[in-house]
């Protein structure tokens, strides 16, 4: 146990690099998977628009106006979905290419950097998931 | 002359000897491990919400049919299934809770070894989730695909 301690500072050590290095590598993995899944969801809404809308807003029960204001509605909040999910991914891509090529070039900087990104990731993750309980929260007191 | 420790499984730290976690890095990773924390607690808030909000559920009580002599009583939220997603969210949280917790007693602590377990941790957690993402969106994308066959 006392080798594994440094008594100065702590350092990347091999077993570190190695545990980083692989964690960097699902971790970009992830935020790949991510954007491949979610771009094919979209493709797949555009290309079947006309029978969701059909689904979601049947016209038998909606007039025009709000069938019209519904499809926006919609529209806006997948474009906003799309660009959140965006960012957090790009934080994580970014976090963990910069984090392996740090430990790789031995480059402080980058290394330091990509954690930055990391911690972006893991606070807007952090921030959207409070919006949610207290989304949830309300949903409850409101029942 | 031998050459030091040559072998790739020593614990020669030359290659890595440059790089260090310093008291940026050290800041960066207390900040994920804070976050990590917020979003462990606030799954677990939710996972306890739900549990209640499927306890509650009014129950459905569907009127005789014929050739039956009896009425079915059933939840009108899936007990079983919320049961599930609960303990595979537990799960998950549990690799981002330990990460937590090692990363910060490796930091306070200057211990290497509790630092580098929390890394292993972070991973197992970003494999599962990579998983589970791999499953959902093969459900969403199923789906979708069912529904725009639907007439």
């Amino acid at each position: 146990m006392e080798e594994n301690q440094s008594l100065l500072d702590l350092e990347v050590d091999r077993d570190a690099a190695q545990q980083l290095t692989e964690m960097s590598r699902w971790a970009k993995f992830l935020g790949l998977l991510t954007s491949i899944g979610l771009g094919l969801i979209f493709l797949l809404m555009i290309f079947l628009w006309s029978r969701f809308a059909a689904l979601l807003f049947p016209k038998d029960e909606i007039d025009a106006q709000n069938l019209q204001m519904g499809r926006i509605f919609l529209i806006v909040v997948i474009l906003v979905i799309a660009l959140v999910v965006g960012i957090m991914v790009s934080f994580l891509i970014k976090g963990a290419n910069r984090i392996r090529l740090g430990i790789h070039a031995r480059d402080q900087l980058l290394f330091n950097s990509g954690l930055n990104s990391l911690k972006n990731y893991f606070a807007m993750y952090g921030v959207i998931a409070l919006i949610g309980l207290f989304f949830e929260l309300l949903g409850l007191v409101t029942k | 002359m031998q050459p030091e420790n040559t072998s790739p499984n020593s614990n020669n730290n030359d290659l890595f000897g440059d790089l260090s976690f310093d008291h940026t890095a050290k800041q960066y990773i207390r900040s994920i491990a804070g976050w990590a924390i917020v979003i462990v607690v606030v799954a677990v808030v939710s996972y306890a919400l739900s549990l209640i909000k499927v306890l509650t559920a009014p129950e459905i009580v569907t009127p005789k049919t014929e050739g039956f002599d009896f009425n079915f009583t059933v939840k009108s939220e899936s007990v079983g299934g919320t049961i599930f997603v609960i303990l595979l969210g537990l799960l998950i949280n549990f690799f981002l809770y330990r990460f937590a917790m090692l990363a910060r007693t490796g930091l306070n602590g200057l211990n290497q070894a509790s630092l580098n377990k929390s890394f292993n941790n972070l991973k197992i957690y970003f494999i599962i989730i990579s998983i589970l993402c791999i499953l959902f969106f093969l459900i969403i994308i199923l789906g979708l695909t069912a529904v725009s066959t639907v007439k």
